[in-house]
């Protein structure tokens, strides 16, 4: 009987080994599917609306693997007028805490973001800083919940909870097997209420040296408890174009 | 520099698309308390105006950035300044460099950066952050040791704009033009001054190194060098002790910030080493620049509210060392606490509320209290209202704060962008 008992255990807790690897081979899966552009360009447009209001505004958007670990992004406003020029500068790296900058063009200053700020929103958008980072897999611990079939499309369900510190206990994400990408993210807060939802849309393919990249044109981000939303859009998304990497350099910011 | 300008406007097809023609027009509107003195202003509007241009092409870029404000009862605030009038390109791969007046960023900090100091400044009714001006520089950047190295020549210091006789700063009358004291006494306009910077990120810090040959304009000493030494006494050969002399220096200091836990830790260590020790008569007797050692440390932490508002607190203390301590009272900020509180709504509007205070540290009664309230309207419109007030010891010394005794005053700025 014991030895019963301990065959249930241990196959049970091999099972949800294998569910919580099911969904970090999901990540890594979603991750290698998405990493190998070299570079991105793009112009992005941020819907932001709450009660009633909405106002748009407006960046440029430049992306450049380094290298396996490290990628650099760099967002520039262009709307509106009273912040254009503002640029968040983000040196992701897989293996070590991220760094962000920020250059206020109205007081021509280079801010480091520190860890508490990172969890603030972005221009007063429904979006953090941290949202804006790339995700690096092994910064969370995964739990496989469910795999769904919808017409010709495969969904996965994971839920992720961060190794360092996040403003988000835990993310609840879908992948789509069809684009090997994240179609919705529902976002936990500090106290374990849900506090977000963001969902991908307008999803396109982009090919560089034989490898094809879906992207989502569209992120709709709604915040549950204060029902403002953020849309952010895409146009003129370009991969593997030629970027020099000063350009992501923090003493290149300043103008 | 402005031929280079007018030939990229003409030939704009040829560089990119993206050119960008910007501007943007401030009122601002200031209520001073009553001074009881019928010659200076109790309330005073103005109008302050930017354009700015840019072109890029390949590896280069041209900017042509200048400001103008216009005061029709103080005339002395009127002034058009360049900003950033430059041509940047980038030579034998990876040096960078650039020629023409321009702007630099030195500050780490909120209200204590005595690093910051190689442009001159419009000197007006805030003790902290005035207004800047181009500096005519020429001068080359590139990577080194995964840092930023850099050094620029600033041949021609562009000189600090004081305020007049009708302002409200404590000043009696209109000032002559300033004077350089350097190495050479009566310094050339045109000099060998410069600036070295290394700049690097590593980690959880940002650094920078810096050493400037060049004019401390943030340090003026207001009187005359026409004076004669009888006995123990200076005696003034002129009633006219009204000029501004400002000192030859050379600079040496270092900024670190370092992110951990959920704070910012920031420190600023600077050495001023005057190249000029020469006396000035002045109406509270001789003076002359002190060398001295500057420490600043700062910390701050961002909270974000249940309701997605975000709070930021700021505390920051700077020390100055001085070689003879009887000179303390001829300095401001030399010992002096900064406390802010700022307050972000993170709404459509952009709405903030800032909450600041300075305090000497030495038992005087000097400093500030400011608060200010500012949001976007319609988009391109943006409002900033504010109270600023001073503390000032009746008898405090016109090098120091009692320059500020009559600076007490409420305002409104309105912005529309273009």
């Amino acid at each position: 009987m014991k030895y019963l008992i301990l065959f249930f255990m241990t196959s049970f807790f091999s099972l949800g080994i294998q569910a919580n690897n099911k969904a970090y081979d999901i990540a890594k899966k979603v991750d290698i599917a998405n990493t190998g552009f070299f570079s991105e360009t793009g112009t992005m447009e941020m819907i932001l609306k709450s009660s009633g209001k909405e106002i748009k505004r407006v960046m440029e958007s430049h992306s450049l693997e380094l290298n396996e670990d490290e990628t650099h992004t760099l967002l520039e406003f262009k709307l509106p007028k009273d912040v254009r020029g503002t640029k968040l500068l983000t040196h992701s790296f897989d293996s070590k805490d991220d760094s962000q900058w920020i250059y206020l063009s109205a007081f021509r200053r280079v801010k480091r973001i520190s860890s508490s700020g990172k969890s603030s929103s972005f221009m007063g958008s429904e979006f953090t800083f941290e949202d804006l980072r790339n995700i690096s897999v092994d910064k969370f611990n995964y739990k496989f919940l469910a795999e769904e079939k919808k017409g010709l499309d495969t969904y996965w369900t994971y839920e992720k909870t961060p190794k360092e510190k996040s403003g988000y206990t835990k993310q609840k994400v879908t992948v789509s097997q069809k684009f090997t990408g994240v179609v919705g993210v529902v976002y936990y807060d500090r106290s374990g209420q849900e506090l977000k939802k963001a969902t991908f849309e307008n999803f396109k393919q982009y090919k560089y040296k034989n490898k094809s990249f879906w992207r989502p044109s569209k992120i709709h981000m709604i915040n549950v408890q204060t029902l403002k939303e953020s849309i952010i859009m895409w146009k003129d998304r370009k991969l593997g174009t030629s970027l020099v990497k000063n350009l992501f350099k923090k003493s290149s910011l300043k103008k | 520099m402005i031929i280079l300008f007018l030939l990229s406007i003409i030939s704009a097809n040829s560089f990119s698309s993206e050119a960008i023609f910007e501007g943007s027009v401030k009122i601002e509107l200031r209520q001073f308390e009553d001074d009881k003195n019928n010659e200076t202003l109790e309330n005073q509007s103005a109008l302050l105006g930017k354009i700015n241009f840019e072109n890029e092409y390949d590896v280069s870029q041209i900017r042509f950035a200048v400001s103008g404000r216009f005061d029709s009862q103080d005339s002395s605030r009127t002034h058009l300044w360049p900003e950033d009038i430059y041509f940047k390109t980038q030579v034998m791969g990876d040096y960078r460099i650039l020629a023409g007046y321009k702007i630099f960023n030195l500050s780490y900090m909120e209200a204590f950066n005595p690093l910051d100091t190689l442009n001159a400044r419009i000197f007006d009714v805030s003790v902290v952050n005035a207004e800047k001006m181009g500096e005519l520089s020429i001068g080359v950047e590139t990577q080194f040791n995964s840092g930023t190295l850099s050094f620029y020549l600033l041949p021609h210091p562009t000189r600090p704009k004081l305020p007049g006789p009708d302002s409200r700063l404590n000043l009696p009358r209109e000032l002559n033009e300033s004077v350089w004291l350097g190495s050479s006494d009566d310094e050339a306009n045109w000099g060998d001054h410069f600036f070295l910077m290394y700049e690097k990120s590593f980690e959880n810090f940002d650094s920078q190194f810096v050493f400037n040959k060049g004019i401390d304009r943030t340090r003026v000493i207001i009187g005359t060098d026409n004076f004669v030494i009888s006995g123990d006494t200076a005696i003034p050969r002129t009633l006219d002790l009204f000029t501004p002399y400002y000192y030859e220096r050379y600079l040496t200091g270092a900024s670190v910030v370092y992110n951990f836990d959920e704070f910012q830790l920031k420190s600023n260590l600077v050495h001023a080493y005057y190249l000029s020790n020469q006396d000035i008569f002045t109406l509270q007797g001789m003076k002359s620049p002190i060398d001295h050692t500057t420490v600043v440390i700062g910390l701050e932490k961002i909270r974000t509210h249940s309701n997605n508002w975000e709070s930021t607190f700021i505390i920051e203390y700077q020390y100055q060392s001085l070689a003879d301590e009887e000179f303390r009272e001829d300095f401001a900020l030399q010992n002096d606490l900064f406390l802010a509180w700022k307050l972000s709504f993170n709404d459509l509007d952009s709405k903030q509320l800032v909450l600041s205070l300075m305090r000497n540290m030495e038992g005087a009664e000097e400093g500030y209290s400011q608060i200010s309230y500012s949001q976007r309207v319609f988009e391109d419109y943006k409002f900033e209202v504010g109270f600023l007030r001073y503390e000032v010891p009746a008898d405090a010394n016109l090098s120091s704060y009692g320059i500020y005794k009559n600076a007490k005053h409420a305002y409104l700025n309105w912005v529309i962008y273009m």
